[in-house]
């Protein structure tokens, strides 16, 4: 035989062999998931009628595998005091191993097991859990942090909340990512993050700036006013943006003042906050923003002058005859969106001669651009204002 | 001659090795980041991150030409995205069918003057309008300017949140891609700066998307549909995971492309001079990234995003696939600068020469290989049962990734049947003989078309439909509530 045919043989037999392995190891992994589902929901099934003939949930739980308490306790849909029961339940029956799991891990797959540990521990309302919680925040991997974060975040009580502050504070995880879980908590934590204010770290003076803006309080609304000239412009935007959320009587001055700052995204926030406090006597200073040399503040100026609705309209018509083309077009669009447009259409086809309609149309079509102009003809034609249709034709060109 | 022959058959062996454990290599880590992520899911509080005002808006936007039959089925799968905040822009790229009636009619489209951005060039728009019905949806109709990447650039121009995700207009989305993609984003904003997933096939991807993974066929009854498969599978799953974690991700899908869009707007958006917009836009970005100094990660995720349609014919096959060639052609000589170049990490000393090696020389080593094989059997180097044993270890060498691809995909997602996973794993050894001959071909008539220049997009025909527009097909706006429910 071929010496060359029979190691390649021999290759060959070998790679069938290989995949014959692998391919035998997919199908029984898959068929041994679906046996573990079926026997975790019949496990549920057998739960719930224990339930449904008014067991309570410990006597309902006692008697299933630890697998299928896990799975109970892990189960996002699980209402919460089963999954607690569950997690008790299991911590009684083996708290050393999961103790010693929830408090460090060797390799990666241990990492995993660890934050289950945690997460069963936390839900047992177990004592071990926050200086655990505490020391996993403290973590090198960024995965065990997020975990940490996360189960902190489904917890309720203040101390939680300090540690997640503390993270925050530290930069121990994404910041946003910290930020989600305390901007949902469900108490108050104005007395954490206070002290923030004042750190001096800007990126924490921000997010205590941005938390803040959940509680309407005059005290913690006189402490965030102090930011408004804070050196960091991330941190002014947030204020404002909180000041505003929380509609202080200080936001309004705030933002008007904020309306010159030197840094761009200051101003756009500025520009919404006016808009959320629905302030219609600082439409003017609104339009002075349409101006600006950035997209993003005409932008914002615009959607703020639009939140404030038809009101604006005497405020904004005189700035048609701006000699900046930004500005014009701005108040165009802003009469557009405001509805102002397709109103004085709706009034010309009702009546073709009403002169006042028809100079405030022109001043608007032909100093506004032809974006506004173009798009308020193909409106009037598809709403079949024929008699409109044919005016505003001969009035944009 | 002999030794010749002899010789070019052992090079050509030495190549298919070569690139045989290089992929193994990169199955490894796929396998490895596979598990890191399905784990990392399990730890994610989803109901806080979808919830909370601090998860990054998106800009959505839907590229469309000639795309009156999918189009909406695109656009009811992106609004019924699990997601705290985003903006659909719609760009009607000058279609010459009934594309923008659709939408008018289906979106309740009014014209609207919009002032927006130009901050890349593009065809001139010719009316913008939005949506009465969904208050977050624009339209952008504009010329045709014969690219996708123009009409990308045009949705840049009216994007205002600070990413921006590119999709297809005939691709229909899962519930979850966006959320699941954003998790990563949003846990690193300063590195992560592009992003996409895994991306699957089906003849009518509109019957499988959104639905209950326990309810939906999770692959095609047709041969060359499971074929398309399993190519995407080892695609996404073997090797564009394995890449993502060594940091080397050198083609983000333009059917699912998330990109920070400070990044793109850098770069100067989408260029139209490729025939395809999506490899060249991710090979410059990291060009540009590394050239800079600046820390990125441009990632892939294992999780399901999108469905796309398969070609069900040989021929559309063959024109789809020798674009592909003729455009990582394009961009592999167009960046030939970055080839075993320090200056550019791994991306220039490992992907690309790697990318050279496997996607650049594969036709030419593929056709020496079986030429020299046949020629050494008619001129007695080696017997035929040499070339028989040969023929089989590599069509087992496939199937053996294809298998290790299927278990991927099913950990990831368990969306598979147990028939569905014996149906793939059994066509894994029939792959070599069944279906690359129609990809050497596609191939070879890529690169004769890269070797003359010649640029365009023939989109392939629709496979047929017992009915030609169904926007509620398959529940499509409820969708989002199916699959959280599953």
């Amino acid at each position: 035989m071929n010496p060359w045919l029979s190691s390649y043989t021999v290759a060959l037999g070998a790679l069938v062999l290989v995949w014959v392995g692998v391919s035998a190891y997919v199908i029984l992994t898959r068929a041994l998931f679906d046996l573990k589902g079926l026997s975790f929901h019949t496990a549920r099934r057998v739960l719930d009628r224990r339930l449904a003939r008014g067991a309570s949930v410990p006597e309902a739980l006692a008697g299933l595998p630890r697998r299928t308490l896990a799975g109970i306790a892990a189960d996002a849909s699980t209402p919460r005091p089963i999954a607690e029961a569950a997690a008790r339940r299991l911590l009684e029956r083996r708290r050393g191993r999961i103790v010693n799991q929830a408090r460090s891990h060797r390799s990666d797959t241990d990492k995993w097991r660890r934050l289950a540990a945690l997460r069963i521990l936390s839900l047992a309302g177990s004592s071990i859990a926050k200086p655990e919680l505490a020391r996993a925040l403290r973590d090198s991997d960024p995965d065990v942090v997020g975990g940490a974060v996360s189960i902190l975040g489904s917890r309720s009580d203040l101390e939680s909340a300090a540690m997640l502050v503390d993270a925050l504070r530290e930069g121990r995880y994404a910041r946003s990512r910290i930020a989600a879980h305390l901007d949902a908590f469900p108490r108050p934590l104005t007395d954490l993050l206070r002290p923030l204010l004042e750190d001096p770290d800007p990126a924490n003076r921000q997010w205590a700036a941005t938390l803040l803006g959940r509680y309407p309080d005059p005290e913690t609304e006189l402490e965030l006013a102090t930011l408004i000239v804070d050196d960091d412009p991330q941190v002014r935007a947030s204020t404002l943006k909180s000041l505003a959320r929380t509609k202080s009587r200080l936001a309004g001055p705030a933002a008007v003042a904020a309306l010159a700052d030197p840094v761009w995204f200051v101003r756009v926030h500025a520009a919404r906050a006016l808009g959320r406090l629905g302030q219609v006597d600082r439409a003017s200073d609104l339009v002075t923003l349409l101006a600006d040399e950035q997209w993003w503040v005409r932008t914002a100026a615009k959607e703020s002058l639009q939140e404030l609705g038809t009101d604006v309209a005497p405020a904004v018509l005189p700035a048609l005859r701006s000699d900046d083309r930004f500005v014009r077009d701005g108040v165009a669009e802003v009469l557009q969106n405001i509805g102002f447009v397709d109103e004085l259409i709706r009034r010309l086809e009702h009546a073709p001669h009403d002169e006042l309609a028809l100079r405030v149309l022109r001043s608007i079509f032909q100093n506004g651009g032809a974006a506004v102009a173009g798009a308020a003809v193909k409106r009037s034609a598809a709403a079949g204002a024929s008699r409109a249709a044919t005016l505003l034709d001969g009035l944009g060109q | 001659m002999h030794a010749v022959v002899f010789w070019g058959t052992l090079v050509c062996l030495g190549y298919m090795l070569a690139v045989f454990g290089s992929s193994a290599l990169v199955l490894i880590v796929s396998s490895l980041d596979n598990a890191i992520r399905s784990r990392e899911t399990l730890a994610e509080n989803f109901d806080v991150l979808v919830s909370s005002r601090f998860t990054p808006p998106v800009s959505v936007i839907i590229p469309a030409y000639n795309e009156e039959g999918m189009v909406m089925l695109t656009i009811r799968s992106v609004l019924a995205f699990d997601y705290a905040e985003f903006e659909v822009i719609v760009v009607d790229d000058g279609s010459t069918d009934g594309t923008f009636e659709v939408l008018q009619r289906e979106l309740d489209l009014e014209p609207f003057g919009y002032y927006e951005r130009r901050i890349v060039e593009c065809a001139p728009v010719v009316g913008v309008y939005r949506s009465r019905r969904y208050e977050h949806v624009k339209v952008i109709q504009k010329q045709n300017g014969g690219t996708k990447a123009d009409a990308s650039n045009c949705g840049l121009n009216y994007a205002r949140f600070r990413y921006v995700l590119l999709l297809d207009g005939d691709t229909l989305y899962e519930p979850d891609a966006l959320l699941n993609s954003m998790r990563l984003a949003a846990s690193d904003p300063q590195r992560v700066i592009g992003l996409t997933g895994h991306i699957s096939v089906a003849s009518h991807p509109e019957t499988t998307i959104g639905a209950r993974a326990q309810d939906r066929e999770a692959i095609d009854a047709t041969l060359l549909s499971n074929f398309q498969h399993l190519e995407y599978l080892r695609s996404f799953l073997n090797t564009r995971l394995g890449w993502s974690r060594l940091g080397f991700m050198m083609c983000v899908s333009g059917a699912f492309s998330l990109w920070r869009r400070d990044v793109v707007e850098e770069v100067g958006g989408w260029s139209t001079e490729f025939s395809c917009e999506d490899i060249e836009l991710t090979f410059r970005v990291h060009e540009y990234m590394r050239r800079n100094g600046r820390p990125y990660r441009i990632l892939s995720i294992p999780e399901m995003v999108a469905r796309t349609e398969a070609p069900g014919r040989i021929r559309a096959l063959v024109s789809q696939r020798a674009r592909w060639q003729r455009v990582t052609l394009e961009t592999l000589w167009s960046y030939r600068r970055m080839i075993g170049n320090p200056r550019y990490g791994f991306a220039g000393l490992v992907a690309i020469p790697l990318m050279v090696l496997s996607e650049g020389l594969g036709l030419v080593f593929e056709l020496l290989g079986l030429g020299t094989l046949a020629l050494g059997i008619a001129l007695g180097v080696f017997s035929w049962q040499t070339y028989v044993v040969f023929l089989v270890s590599m069509a087992f060498g496939l199937a053996v990734l294809t298998s290790a691809a299927v278990l991927m995909e099913d950990i990831s997602t368990r969306a598979y049947r147990l028939r569905h996973i014996a149906r793939l794993i059994a066509l894994g050894p029939l792959e070599l003989v069944a279906y690359r001959p129609i990809l050497m071909w596609a191939r070879f008539r890529g690169t004769v078309a890269f070797l003359r220049s010649e640029k365009g997009w023939d989109k392939f025909d629709r496979n047929e439909r017992s009915l030609p527009f169904q926007p509620d097909v398959a529940g499509l706006s409820s969708a989002g509530d199916a699959s959280r429910a599953a």
